[in-house]
């Protein structure tokens, strides 16, 4: 038997071979467009810059990358916005007036075509940002797949929008406009307050603010994409599927939206000052674990980076004298909420960043807080907004603290200023013991006892009277074995008690 | 044999202005010339029969079909080649994506067959080595040409050209003739033009119009006839005519009534032409 074909199958093949050379055509162009590679190398180089030199945290990168990916989302916007309005441009309406193919075939495949380009290419960039940087160390946090998704989602949305408002303001400022007005909306909106969690993408996260809705967020934004092109369909006539496929589109949006709105994160600095307390802290309870002498106390997800801190704590503890042990503190990470509020017990921080190569700071910050706590001062803690700055010169515990950072860590000279990174927030920290301040005589008798050997002996012997507030250099140097070298300072200020 | 294009009263109204006005009109195969002056309807006849444009009212059948129907509408784009009056261009396309973009439009999807066609409508132009050039960077010919090639995607049945060759140099313009007429031996071309000696060289019928009419349907000979016994040449201007002018070898050709002391001369497309459109044509000679 012979199979024949008819008019109406042959109609059909005809004009789906059409749709997709039509597609294949407006893909070859976008993929051919500098500006969109433009803008997809500037994402990655942005991202690559933020992050560089900095341990992958899953938490807030997805979201981060999603929210720099918004560059090459709008320049998606305007090449579909461009590839919508062609028709109209240049004097060519009256030839396409004349060809068979009809300019809702043009206006979905413009759609179809700007959207998988530009979800493509948002994937693409993200995805190998996350995977270089994921190369980069330890990987910490929770990696939500919805995320990265929504972002990719949120691109074709943009390319779907480009071409809807091409087709009903046919004017060529219309596109660079719409764009214009969608990053006002990202910039005040773009950490989700007032309504950012209905748009496209979140530009920014912490760790602390819990997980977003991302799973309703991405519905939200796949129903917003289907609608769109019904809208940018319907220019060209109430066609009952494309009603149909709007109002099933809204009927989902709608819903999501308002989920996605409802579920969304409470940021602290959103609600009057007296109620930002009882925010809970969305990370959890801390997961500690005892390693040696010392406790280490990480949020869930961020465990992988205990082996880094006890690195830097093993030297430190091996120096303490066995009855001093019970003065050691307990390292626990904090995020930057946690550091506004007074410390708990005998604890100091560290934080939910980490660098990835060159850490000396960051390294010589927690050797130095964590010995000044065990030498016994009160203000060892790096504490953010609470001026408990004292100065400890001229206190032989300060040399003996100086002493027990410096085991493997650098010491930091006096005043040198240590830009302390913690989630984005930088702060001048002048003291490598924390809030206790130091002169160059006590850092150059802490250098003599790392060099002098039998040094830890002499200090374990004298140890009652050398971590004493009131014992002086003067005092002390007999008992560390050191002469008189460096020019004694005078405290300034509050003197460390 | 049933005509290409077939016209029975159509009319077509811009606000006040009569474009058209009841035009009847039967086109057959082989090259025929639309000859008019500026505002004559020309333009818009040819939109009329291209489907880019819906006429107030008469009844059109192009290439067997009624253009109102969506559906015959549709058909008969897929077997027509047009080039509008102002063709456009993408500049930022090259040549091939240009054309090859109108061949996806026209339903070329397979993609081998699709760019041999290109190739081939381009190199009917004497485009072939400009495929890749981006269009803002040909000159006004070569685009008219571009335009051109586009029209002759598919070896379509029924071929509109408004003004096809503006912009043309000399010799192009013989190639555009030479290009046409062999077209012309298995389609119907329809073109508009001011060009009197294309249609001389080219057409086998000629229909004049003016204000919105048709004011001779013809051959070129039957258009030239028009003017028979009509056109004088002599060594000193005319003193009563007003349609008149000198020629290169420095006598008065003139139109219209016999001038003393003239000679009778042979008659042109174009005098016939002239005498058609009547005044107006004086005031514009």
């Amino acid at each position: 038997m012979t199979a024949v074909a008819t008019p109406v199958t042959r109609a059909a093949t005809r004009v789906g071979g059409m749709r997709t050379a039509l597609v294949m055509f407006e893909t070859r162009r976008l993929l051919r467009s500098p500006a969109l590679w433009v803008a997809a190398v500037a994402v990655f180089a942005l991202r690559t810059f933020y992050t560089w030199g900095w341990l992958p945290d899953l938490t807030t990168e997805t979201i981060n990358t999603a929210g720099t990916a918004l560059l090459l989302t709008a320049v998606v916007m305007v090449q579909a916005n461009l590839a919508a309005t062609r028709d109209q441009r240049h004097g060519l309406p009256e030839t396409l007036g004349a060809v068979p193919v009809a300019a809702e075939v043009r206006t979905l495949a413009a759609a179809v075509a700007t959207a998988a380009v530009g979800a493509a290419l948002s994937g693409l960039v993200m995805g190998l940002h996350l995977l270089i940087h994921s190369l980069a160390g330890p990987v910490v946090g929770r990696f939500d797949p919805y995320e990265p998704l929504g972002a990719v989602t949120a691109t074709a949305l943009a390319a779907v929008l480009g071409v809807a408002i091409g087709r009903w303001l046919p004017w060529l400022v219309a596109g660079p406009l719409a764009v214009f007005a969608f990053a006002l909306v990202v910039l005040f909106t773009g950490t989700g307050e007032a309504g950012g969690w209905w748009f496209l993408v979140i530009a920014q996260h912490m760790p602390e603010w819990g997980d977003r809705p991302s799973g309703s967020h991405l519905v939200y934004l796949l129903a917003m994409t289907v609608l769109v092109v019904a809208v940018a369909l319907l220019r060209h006539g109430p066609r009952p599927l494309r009603v149909g496929a709007a109002v099933a589109a809204l009927a989902v949006a709608l819903p999501a939206g308002i989920v996605t709105a409802s579920r969304a994160p409470v940021l602290p600095w959103t609600l009057p000052r007296h109620e930002q307390a009882a925010v809970p802290n969305h990370l959890g309870e801390h997961v500690c674990e005892k390693r040696d002498a010392v406790t280490y106390c990480a949020y869930p997800g961020y465990t992988a980076w205990v082996p880094i801190w006890e690195e830097i704590m093993r030297p430190v503890v091996a120096a303490v004298p066995p009855a001093a042990a019970g003065r050691i503190p307990v390292v626990r990470q904090e995020t930057l909420r946690d550091n506004r509020t007074p410390a708990v017990g005998r604890t100091v921080s560290t934080w939910m960043v980490w660098p990835s190569g060159y850490a000396g700071p960051h390294r010589a910050l927690l050797a130095g807080t964590a010995a000044a706590t065990v030498v016994g001062m009160r203000s060892s803690g790096l504490r953010w907004g609470q001026n408990r700055v004292c100065d400890a010169r001229n206190q032989a515990r300060t040399v003996v603290a100086l002493w027990l950072a410096g085991q493997k860590e650098p010491l930091l000279s006096p005043g040198s200023h240590v830009h302390w990174l913690a989630q984005g927030a930088t702060r001048d920290i002048s003291s490598q013991l924390g809030e206790a301040q130091y002169g160059s005589s006590e850092l150059g008798y802490a250098r003599r006892l790392l060099e002098q050997p039998g040094a830890r002996e002499r200090i374990w012997a004298g140890w009652d009277t050398l971590v004493r507030p009131g014992t002086t250099l003067a005092e002390a140097l007999p008992l560390l074995g050191l002469r008189e070298e460096f020019p004694i300072e005078a405290p300034r200020g509050t003197t460390c008690r | 044999m049933n005509p290409t294009i077939s016209l029975s009263a159509l009319s077509k109204r811009y606000g006040r202005a009569q474009v058209l006005d009841r035009i009847d009109l039967e086109i057959g195969p082989g090259v025929t010339g639309l000859l008019g002056p500026n505002g004559a309807g020309k333009s818009t006849l040819l939109r009329c029969l291209a489907t880019t444009l819906a006429p107030d009212a008469g009844r059109a059948s192009i290439l067997g079909r009624d253009p109102a129907d969506a559906a015959s509408r549709t058909e008969i784009r897929r077997r027509l080649g047009y080039l509008p009056q102002d063709p456009g261009h993408y500049p930022h396309f090259t040549a091939f994506e240009l054309v090859e973009y109108v061949a996806i439009l026209k339903e070329h999807t397979d993609r081998r067959e699709r760019h041999r066609e290109v190739r081939r409508v381009l190199a009917e132009v004497d485009l072939a080595d400009r495929a890749k050039t981006r269009v803002r960077k040909l000159s006004g010919g070569m685009r008219q040409r571009l335009a051109l090639a586009q029209a002759l995607l598919g070896e379509p049945e029924l071929i509109i050209l408004d003004e096809p060759t503006v912009g043309l140099d000399p010799e192009q313009r013989m190639r555009f003739r030479a290009l046409i007429s062999r077209l012309g031996e298995s389609r119907t071309v329809l073109l508009s033009t001011h060009q009197t000696e294309d249609v001389a060289a080219l057409c086998e019928r000629v229909v004049v119009m003016n204000h919105g009419r048709t004011v001779f349907e013809g051959t070129p000979r039957g258009i030239a006839e028009v003017a028979a016994g009509q056109v004088w040449l002599s060594d000193e201007p005319p003193a009563a005519s007003r349609l008149f002018w000198r020629t290169a070898d420095g006598r008065y050709r003139t139109l219209g009534h016999e001038q003393p002391g003239a000679v009778l001369a042979d008659p042109t497309v174009e005098d016939g032409y002239l005498l058609l459109l009547g005044e107006p044509a004086e005031a514009a000679a």
